[in-house]
């Protein structure tokens, strides 16, 4: 009770405050409300002779986020979010929470733009970035892309930029009239704080110089470094710099454009043990990247056609663009179990957890390369700065201008650089498209009626050696359709089946291969999934979809842990 | 800038970056899949059904046919009800080569995870061979021997039970709970649902542990606590002053206090580790324990000397348990804080010495007070050097 007299008193004051102090000042609130109920229900083969461990349950919450904003001039603003969340179920308001969110304040002092506090950082795909390493969000059907959403929101994910707590400001020197300038961008957060023993705090700094000689010509160099502020009687010191440089190119008639880009660089990894005395050991390592774009735009016939050719050296590494925001080792809130806790046979991640559940999802940059799990990515689990991979990627796309069809397909091709465990090499075939087709304006109708197909097909192989044979299939079905005005029928499904072997590697403390674990799998999941949503206006929305996901696996050895969950959910939404 | 300047950044680019990169021959440990015409030559096999000691141990032989690299899993199994289940302890061994035998496979009962192999234990052997799904199994044996835990070095770092839980006395073990659970038990009497005791599932090592449940009915974040104060054990079995457990001069950043704890995934649980010191004598008021000699004298067996917790330090460090399943928790003796009240260890010279170490103090918390919690203890241990080693 105390503490929702504090979160109300604060709210209170704070906008009564601000109300009286800002009278010339720009005060406004926005916010979201979100309301989330679920039932589970788990069954299939693995339930049938043991009832010990939890195979039924109900869950959600109701969550306020209420953002306050402060524009006392342009030298200044401050931005605020207070979160209250219950538990659903939660009586009298036993169990919620109330945090600040996020705080941020920010301003422009001449030409230079700073911000304090929580901050969104993102540079180039081999320097800061966020990767979305999760397959078929492209072409999927709105029931399954609304759940992505809240689980973005509720991570902080949003682009490909992390959000960090720091400080950054930037400045752009401009030479003349026609775009010709300099830009400055730095920005330093602190990743991990210190214990005030050996524990060191670990700041992740960077920034960009461009240079911009004409209106489609840039210049410029990326660089970041995260390292440790070593305190007297720290046990290890740790740094790794990451610096690119890069040049990027338009041009455009009245019939194509184009845009080529190239960047390369270098990283430096090192890390000692000991610091502060005689015995000091380091661990250091160096490795580079060279990545070419390009992209030419076909105006007429509304097209794009997209190449890229990037080769990552084996050791190249960088933190911050490496780092999985989502973790293959947590547990999911629901059926953690598939058994009792001693015997702790803990349910391996699936699709459909990978886009629903909360639990598993990674806001933190990590010094070492996550584990990661072949079957749904083994082309690209670090994004475009995946270490030791070479090739390239050729893709055809629909453009924004073309209103009716929303249409891609891609190929890649990769190889490793050198071979783990062997001197033979995987190879990685990667082939995805799909398209989301808007029926309604196709046949000028004003209703929503639109329908979704997507495929994403991934092997990987290694002939020589630890044989290696991989292959996934993804594949995306959905409709959408606007029953009465506002109210919409969705139904969609996705089928995901990986065969095959391959290996995951262990790594040490020093992101090197300290040995291999083959695995078997044999797998089918399929996701289906139905309901209906209403629109009561822009902003609010409310949706009621039951969801049935069945796992099946073919493994001989394993047939017995095939299962299959059921969910009701119940989901609403205010943003003002 | 023309595309010709373009190309040729480009192709001076591509040139230093091939250049430069690191190479290897290959990253990692070799390994290699069995051909088709993978046969077995000698079976898996166990040479003996018990595994005693460490100069009678068992040996693990199989022979193939080829070079292939494989894996062979010691797997720790419990009975649970009329079956035996996998207890979590494993060990396992890799290679690449046409087989293996004892003078490669040396196992001396350590397992690769935070579940200990225990004594009296069964032990499953399982081999994999790469390339290959399905799994062969060889002999199961009994594992006759535990791995010393008290008074040992492992990796330069000396190790010390303070208690295992197993509320009996053997050489690995030498103060069993005798002290904490006969003696000292202390649950809040206007908490409810308590439950303060050893029980015999979820141990990490041996065959118990110990189980704290509480709701902090009257909220005041505490439920209960186990302790030891002055457990003249600690320093009875020391036959001469080096022997005594805790070196001098160890810095209190380089002793580490090591519990394992079993969390529910709880937010407001927490365990207090509260480390007691000897300053003063019993009714005294002055720092008249001056040396190791002092410590050692006071506390012989043939004295009746009492320790006076009014007059003596105590140091705490509260740990938020608030995660699932069993987690190695170790603590350097320099992060611990002053203990705050007076008359339960706050009264003493306010100096951290190691060696004056003689006693500890486990508790429960709620923090926010008011809810109920549950955790498992086991294998409360103090390294000097280092962490605990398993």
């Amino acid at each position: 009770m105390k503490y929702k007299n504090k979160f109300l008193a604060s709210a209170i004051a704070l906008g009564l405050g601000l109300t009286a102090n800002a009278q010339n000042n720009n005060f406004t609130i926005n916010g979201l409300g979100r309301s989330i109920i679920s039932q589970n229900d788990l069954g299939g083969n693995i339930t049938k002779d043991d009832n010990s461990y939890q195979q039924s349950g109900t869950a959600g919450y109701n969550l306020f986020d209420l953002q306050t904003n402060l524009n006392v001039d342009s030298n200044f603003q401050a931005m605020a979010i207070l979160r209250a969340k219950s538990p659903f179920g939660a009586l009298f308001g036993q169990g919620t929470t109330f945090d600040f969110r996020q705080f941020a304040m920010m301003g422009k002092i001449g030409g230079f733009k700073y911000e304090i506090g929580d901050i969104r950082v993102q540079l180039s795909p081999y320097t800061v970035y966020n990767n979305d390493v999760i397959p078929g969000r492209t072409f999927e059907n709105a029931l399954f892309s609304m759940r992505r959403e809240i689980i973005e929101y509720e991570n902080f994910n949003l682009g490909n930029t992390w959000l960090l707590q720091g400080l950054a400001g930037q400045h752009f020197f401009k030479f003349n009239e026609e775009g010709k300038g300099l830009g400055i961008y730095a920005f330093t957060s602190r990743n991990v704080p210190t214990n005030d023993g050996g524990i060191p705090d670990r700041l992740l700094s960077g920034g960009n110089v461009e240079l911009r000689l004409s209106k489609g010509l840039k210049l410029g160099i990326n660089a970041v470094s995260m390292y440790d502020v070593s305190p007297f009687g720290a046990q290890f010191k740790y740094l790794n710099n990451v610096g690119t440089g890069y040049i990027s190119y338009f041009k455009e008639t009245s019939s194509m454009y184009l845009q080529a880009r190239f960047e390369g660089g270098m990283s430096g990894y090192k890390f000692t043990e000991n610091p502060n005395t005689p015995s000091a050991v380091d661990s250091a390592y160096n490795d580079g990247f060279v990545d070419v774009d390009a992209r030419l735009g076909l105006k007429n016939a509304k097209i794009k056609i997209d190449a890229n050719f990037r080769s990552v050296g084996v050791l190249f590494s960088s933190p911050s663009a490496q780092t999985r925001r989502i973790n293959e080792n947590a547990q999911m809130s629901m059926f953690t179990f598939l058994s009792t806790p001693q015997i702790g046979l803990i349910r391996q991640q699936l699709l459909f957890d990978r886009f629903t559940s909360e639990d598993i999802y990674n806001s933190q940059i990590t010094p070492n390369l996550m584990a990661f799990l072949p079957y749904y990515n083994n082309t690209n689990p670090y994004g475009k700065a995946t270490p030791n991979r070479i090739g390239g990627e050729l893709g055809v796309s629909t453009d924004t201008s073309n209103h009716v069809l929303d249409a891609s397909v891609k190929g890649s091709y990769f190889t490793e650089v050198q071979g783990e465990g062997g001197i033979a090499k995987r190879q990685f075939l990667l082939v995805n498209g799909g398209a989301n087709v808007h029926l309604g304006k196709m046949l000028d109708i004003t209703r929503i009626f639109d329908i979704n197909f997507g495929a994403r097909y991934e092997n990987t192989s290694r002939t020589q050696g630890a044989l290696v044979d991989l292959n996934s299939t993804l594949i995306d079905a959905g409709l959408t359709f606007e029953l009465v005005k506002k109210l919409d029928f969705l139904v969609g499904m996705k089928s995901f089946t990986a065969k095959g072997n391959e290996f995951t590697t262990n790594r040490n403390g020093f992101n090197a291969i300290d040995g291999f674990d083959e695995f078997f799998i044999d797998i089918n999941e399929m996701i289906y999934s139905a309901g209906i949503r209403a629109r009561f206006n822009k902003h609010q929305m409310f949706t009621l979809n039951y969801n049935f996901t069945d796992m099946k696996n073919n493994d001989k050895y394993l047939a017995s842990s095939s299962y299959n969950f059921g969910q009701v959910f119940l989901h609403y939404r205010g943003i003002f | 800038m023309k595309i010709k300047n373009l190309s040729f950044i480009f192709g001076v680019s591509v040139t230093v970056f091939a250049v430069s990169c690191t190479k290897q021959e290959q990253l990692g440990p070799e390994i290699k899949s069995a051909t088709k015409d993978f046969k077995f030559v000698q079976e898996l096999t166990v040479t003996k059904t018990e595994f005693k000691n460490l100069t009678d141990k068992p040996d693990f032989v199989a022979k193939f046919n080829e070079d292939v690299s494989w894996k062979l899993r010691l797997i720790g199994l419990i009975p649970e009800g009329d079956k035996l289940v996998p207890s979590g302890a494993e060990q396992i061994f890799t290679g690449l080569s046409d087989g293996f035998d004892g003078n490669i496979i040396d196992w001396d009962a350590r397992s690769n995870n935070i579940q200990f192999f225990r004594f009296n234990q069964k032990v499953a052997t399982e081999l994999t061979i790469t390339g290959i799904r399905e799994k062969f199994y060889g002999d199961t044996f009994t594992l006759r021997y535990a791995i010393p835990y008290h008074n040992v070095m492992y990796n330069g770092i000396k190790h010390i039970i303070v208690d295992g839980f197993e509320n009996v006395l053997t050489a690995a073990n030498p103060f069993g709970c005798l002290d904490i659970l006969g003696k000292g038990k202390s649950t809040d009497a206007n908490d409810s649902d308590i439950d303060f005791d050893r029980v015999n599932v979820r141990a990490v090592n041996g065959n118990f542990c110990y189980k704290m449940r509480g709701k902090d009915d009257n909220r005041n974040s505490w439920s209960g606590d186990i302790y030891s104060e002055f457990s003249f054990n600690f320093y009875r079995n020391a036959p001469n002053i080096n022997a005594l457990l805790i070196d001098s001069g160890i810095s209190p950043t380089d002793l580490y206090f090591n519990l394992f704890i079993y969390g529910q995934g709880s937010n407001s649980s927490g365990v207090q580790i509260k480390i007691l010191e000897i300053d003063s004598k019993k009714g005294s008021n002055t720092e008249d324990i001056k040396s190791r000699k002092d410590l050692f004298d006071f506390t012989r067996p043939d004295n009746d000397n009492k320790y006076d917790k009014t007059k003596n330090d105590g140091w705490i460090y509260n740990i938020t348990v608030n995660w699932q399943g069993w987690k190695l928790v170790s603590i350097p003796y320099s992060e611990f804080k002053s203990a705050p009240d007076p008359l339960a260890g706050g009264n003493g010279d306010r100096k951290k010495e190691s060696w004056r170490i003689c006693g500890a103090s486990l508790s429960l918390l709620s923090e926010p007070p008011g809810n109920l919690n549950e955790v498992y203890l086991d294998m409360f241990t103090i390294t000097q050097n280092g962490k605990f080693q398993f």
